[in-house]
């Protein structure tokens, strides 16, 4: 066994956790009456929420989980190599440029493709630079996603006010996926990546001790790294896809399982996966709830309860997160 | 020795002071409005601009906003010293203006740093459905087109009152869903002018409910509010509106897109906009709620 039963009592409650979430929305509590169309509609739409709100929480959090153990860095979470800027742009020219209101598939995969783009661009950067050293990977990532920002900027600067607001929403963050084809694609690739991450769980155990000492113990870095963050950053690609930017759960999902469950990776990822998909969905239903009709932006939820568990973790002398 | 020497100082720093305050209180007065010939005035807003062209003063204009673009001809003409409520200070300067005119400004501190300049700014209330005649009026004793500004502003006053008069006696109201973006659900509140506008022509806003002007709402919410007609405040790319939501997940459950009760504006301006077309937005949104009638009768 690579952890004790004893650890696995806290993931009982989840499923019953996402159950409730399935019972609370802002037309009430309980289940919609599915005979009436009505009730039917709005079922489907929780269900699909509930899905959505899962499989990004659980991309984000096995990605955050793996780039900080291939970066080896505390600080290290699924936006750090420009994802995310290059998903923003992309969708922001989707938006700008009018293509969102032709085709509701035109946002997801604008944004998809820019964030694997840059991800593209980074790795083919970093492994000319340096090889996959974590400062090279970092820096490339900062510099492309800087750029990619400032590039978002100057299209935000001429676009037009309504185009400005509907651009602002994305970046915030918003589980309301479009269609059922577009959720199972992104949860088919979301569902490869995290099978290649628990594949390479080994591999991520033998890189916390650097990628010196991995070589030594027979892992091929120069391989196992570019297909662990190819892996990993689809993954969050995927998710910036269909939700926009959601900050904070690739970053303290991985940190809080460490404390509870350990750093075996073979255990972590599953676990991340789990945990990461509930304490999204269930952020989410305390932003579609707390205000109705106002629907709070998820990603203000997160930061929310993330930002005080990061300054915590950051408070904390003389111990290493990852270890 | 030091607080002993310091000590008769303090009644002497006060009475300069004083002396200080008196002459800059002696110095202050109302800057005088300059000559109305030489007014050379700039825009904040496209609202504002169009005020100022209805009135007959647009000649007055030596800069407007990048989304001004009403009437054309007349803006064409006039440099653009700024975005939306964001003037950029260097090409404003640049046009030497006696005034700014506002109604909603971006930074407050380019107020502050105007008043530094000597450049007044002048603030025209029109952000809601009454404040347009007063804000006619106002720009009209400004730039001394009194007489026009007086009779535009109770043109609309008398439209406005008509149109109030005639909602009060509609009895069949569909329920409307205001929608500004199609790919996040943004609706606007009872306070926007939009809202105003949809009520007075005959149909009612569901997102009454906030103060908010414009805010985001949950699908499950407009599921469950599922309103009568869907009327999309945003380019459609030359697509029929319902083909937006007919497939997409939730929103095509809506009774709205069901029975074919989506639709657009041909001028998102005019009915977003509080200006002088208001009459002609008005008319706008009264013709859609009545095509919505005749079609919804005749499916019926």
């Amino acid at each position: 066994m690579f952890f004790s039963s004893h650890k696995l009592f806290w993931l009982i409650p989840l499923p019953f956790l996402l159950a409730l979430c399935l019972l609370i929305g802002p037309s009430g509590f309980g289940l919609p009456d599915t005979s009436t169309a009505t009730g039917h509609a709005l079922m489907e739409l929780r269900l699909s929420r509930l899905l959505t709100g899962f499989i990004v929480g659980a991309a984000l959090s096995c990605s955050g989980c793996a780039l900080q153990a291939v970066l080896r860095n505390a600080l290290a979470e699924p936006y750090v190599l420009g994802v995310s800027s290059g998903g923003s742009l992309g969708a922001a020219f989707v938006i700008a440029t009018g293509l969102s209101a032709v085709t509701p598939l035109a946002l997801p995969l604008g944004s998809f493709i820019t964030a694997a783009l840059t991800l593209m661009l980074v790795c083919l950067l970093a492994g000319r630079a340096g090889g996959y050293s974590p400062n090279t990977l970092i820096l490339t990532g900062v510099v492309a996603g800087s750029m990619l920002s400032s590039l978002h900027m100057l299209l935000l600067s001429f676009a037009r006010s309504q185009a400005v607001h509907s651009i602002t929403w994305w970046l915030l963050g918003n589980l309301q996926v479009t269609s059922w084809p577009m959720l199972l694609c992104v949860t088919l690739l979301v569902i490869a990546a995290i099978g290649a991450l628990c594949f390479e769980s080994r591999t991520l155990n033998a890189l916390l001790l650097g990628h010196e000492a991995a070589h030594n113990l027979g892992v091929h870095t120069r391989i196992a790294i570019p297909c662990i963050l190819a892996a990993a950053t689809l993954a969050a690609a995927a998710a910036v896809a269909i939700s926009g930017i959601i900050g904070f759960v690739g970053l303290i999902v991985p940190h809080a399982l460490r404390r509870l469950i350990g750093v075996n990776h073979r255990a972590l990822i599953p676990c991340a996966a789990l945990c990461g998909g509930t304490f999204l969905v269930i952020c989410d239903t305390l932003a579609r709830t707390l205000c109705a009709p106002h629907e709070i932006p998820v990603g203000v939820i997160t930061a929310l309860s993330g930002g005080p568990f990061f300054l915590y973790l950051l408070a904390r002398k003389g111990r290493t997160p990852l270890a | 020795m030091d607080g002993v020497r310091n000590r008769p100082q303090t009644p002497r720093k006060g009475v300069s002071v004083c002396v200080v305050l008196l002459f800059l209180a002696g110095c202050a007065r109302e800057t005088p409005l300059p000559e109305v010939s030489r007014l050379r005035l700039v825009s904040t807003a496209p609202n504002i601009t169009e005020c100022v062209c209805a009135i007959g003063a647009g000649d007055l204009l030596v800069g407007r906003t990048e989304t001004c673009d009403y009437p054309p001809a007349a803006v064409r003409k006039i440099p653009v010293t700024g975005g939306f409520a964001t003037p950029w200070l260097e090409p404003l300067l640049a046009a030497r203006p006696t005034h700014v005119l506002e109604t909603v400004l971006g930074d407050p501190d380019i107020k502050r740093r105007l008043d530094v300049l000597k450049i007044p700014v002048v603030h025209v209330p029109c952000t809601r459905l009454e404040e347009i005649p007063g804000a006619l009026c106002q720009l009209g004793k400004l730039t001394g087109h009194a007489s026009q500004a007086e009779s535009l502003a109770a043109a609309v006053r008398r439209g406005v009152g008509e149109a109030r008069a005639h909602a009060a006696a509609v009895t069949n109201r569909p329920r409307v869903l205001l929608l500004f973006a199609p790919d996040t659900p943004i609706t606007s509140g009872r306070n926007a002018f939009i809202s105003e506008l949809l009520e007075l022509a005959g149909g009612i806003n569901i997102g009454r409910c906030s103060e908010a002007d414009y805010y985001h709402v949950s699908l499950e919410w407009v599921l469950e509010q599922n309103p009568d007609m869907i009327l999309c405040i945003f380019d459609t790319a030359g697509r029929p509106p319902r083909s937006l939501f007919e497939r997409q997940t939730g929103w095509k459950a809506l009774n709205a897109v069901l029975d074919h009760r989506v639709y657009t504006v041909p001028d998102l301006n005019t009915v977003s906009r509080p200006g002088p077309r208001v009459l002609e937005g008005l008319a706008q949104l009264k013709e859609v709620l009545s095509l919505d009638a005749s079609g919804h009768a005749s499916s019926n």
